[in-house]
């Protein structure tokens, strides 16, 4: 039972007490004397049992107290606690995205500067696997991109022909050592199949002092100086 | 509470940078070049610069120096994805700017920075 209505029931038994008593004290005919013991017994023995429940409950109401204080207090313990990790999660959703956006601005940017340069340019990792190329020389072989990164270099690349006396191929004893190498001939082949002689110059690309790759750099040989045509055909 | 400007043409930038310091309760504005910024700090000062380096209409360096001569007091940032070596760093940009943070920069160390620069 709710604290109000037992307080409103115990006051109303207390009222019901003391009119008895007073009917009992004041009734003036035996009836009125028995109907009063009578109703000051009931409210006597009702006030007696209220009490007695109220004893009797005390300690299960306590304890569910206190297991509602605990409860509510484990409650907000648990809210700030989730405040606190959603706070968290906010920042470091933040530092994703910020990480994200930086990333994509550096490969963006290295993209730039790639793909200003006008003459045709891969990067090769060190095993001559294509990783990166610039639109020069999508134009000077008519492949997409996705016809040649990953790709091996000899795809589009090459040193010699079969059909040529075979020399070694100066690129990978190259990147091994961190050479450049400077306008040697090779040959570009294109989507068609056709080839051109090209005059290649290798950059190797270190990180941390350790040659993780190279940049390939291709010239028309057609269009190069008659001197450095010269040169590169004296070292084929 | 303290005003930060941002001026960055990046839009994704802008947009974390200022959800992060609005978090720090500071109050943010943003500018997308480098004449809007000069227009800005006029109407309403900041108490603190984030400025890129490659801007739309021209260089952050050059606005930051300009920056510098109208308002002595307020700290730069230089955020750039422009990654330069420690050396250049400390003999040219640092002479113009109050700090440079590359864009690689963990959030929460732009976020120290600014807190360091604004005293706290």
């Amino acid at each position: 039972m709710q604290d109000g209505r037992e307080k409103q029931l115990r006051w109303l038994l207390v009222a019901g007490l003391v009119i008895s008593a007073i009917l009992l004290a004041v009734g003036s005919q035996p009836w009125h004397k028995l109907l009063a013991g009578l109703s000051l017994t009931v409210v006597a023995v009702a006030l007696v049992m209220l009490h007695g429940r109220r004893v009797v409950d005390a300690p299960a109401v306590s304890q569910l107290s206190q297991t509602a204080r605990t409860l509510s207090q484990t409650v907000q313990e648990r809210d700030a606690a989730l405040v606190v990790a959603g706070e968290n999660l906010k920042d470091e959703s933040l530092e994703r995205s910020w990480t994200t956006h930086s990333l994509e601005h550096q490969l963006r940017y290295a993209n730039t500067i790639i793909n200003a340069i006008g003459e045709p340019l891969m990067v090769v990792s060190k095993a001559l696997n294509i990783t990166r190329i610039n639109p020069a020389l999508l134009r000077a072989t008519g492949f997409a991109e996705s016809d040649v990164i990953a790709q091996p270099l000899s795809k589009i690349l090459r040193v010699a022909f079969e059909s040529m006396e075979l020399k070694n191929d100066p690129l990978p004893p190259a990147l091994k050592e961190g050479r450049e190498l400077t306008d040697r001939t090779a040959y570009l082949v294109n989507k068609a199949g056709t080839i051109t002689p090209v005059l290649m110059s290798l950059f190797p690309v270190r990180d941390q002092d350790k040659v993780v790759g190279g940049i390939l750099l291709l010239r028309d040989a057609s269009k190069a100086p008659a001197k450095n045509a010269k040169s590169a055909a004296a070292r084929i | 509470m303290k005003h930060i400007l941002i001026i960055d043409d990046e839009a994704p930038v802008r947009e974390v940078l200022v959800k992060a310091l609005t978090r720090q309760c500071y109050r943010v504005s943003q500018a997308v070049t480098s004449s809007d910024g000069r227009r800005m700090i006029v109407v309403d000062p900041p108490d603190l610069i984030i400025t890129d380096l490659q801007l739309e209409d021209g260089d952050g360096l050059e606005l930051a120096g300009d920056l510098k001569k109208l308002l002595p007091k307020v700290p730069i940032i230089l955020l750039t994805g422009v990654i330069f070596d420690a050396e250049v760093v400390h003999q040219t940009i640092l002479k113009k700017v109050d700090a440079y943070l590359e864009k690689t920069t963990p959030l929460h160390q732009v976020l120290a920075e600014v807190r360091r620069l604004l005293g706290g």
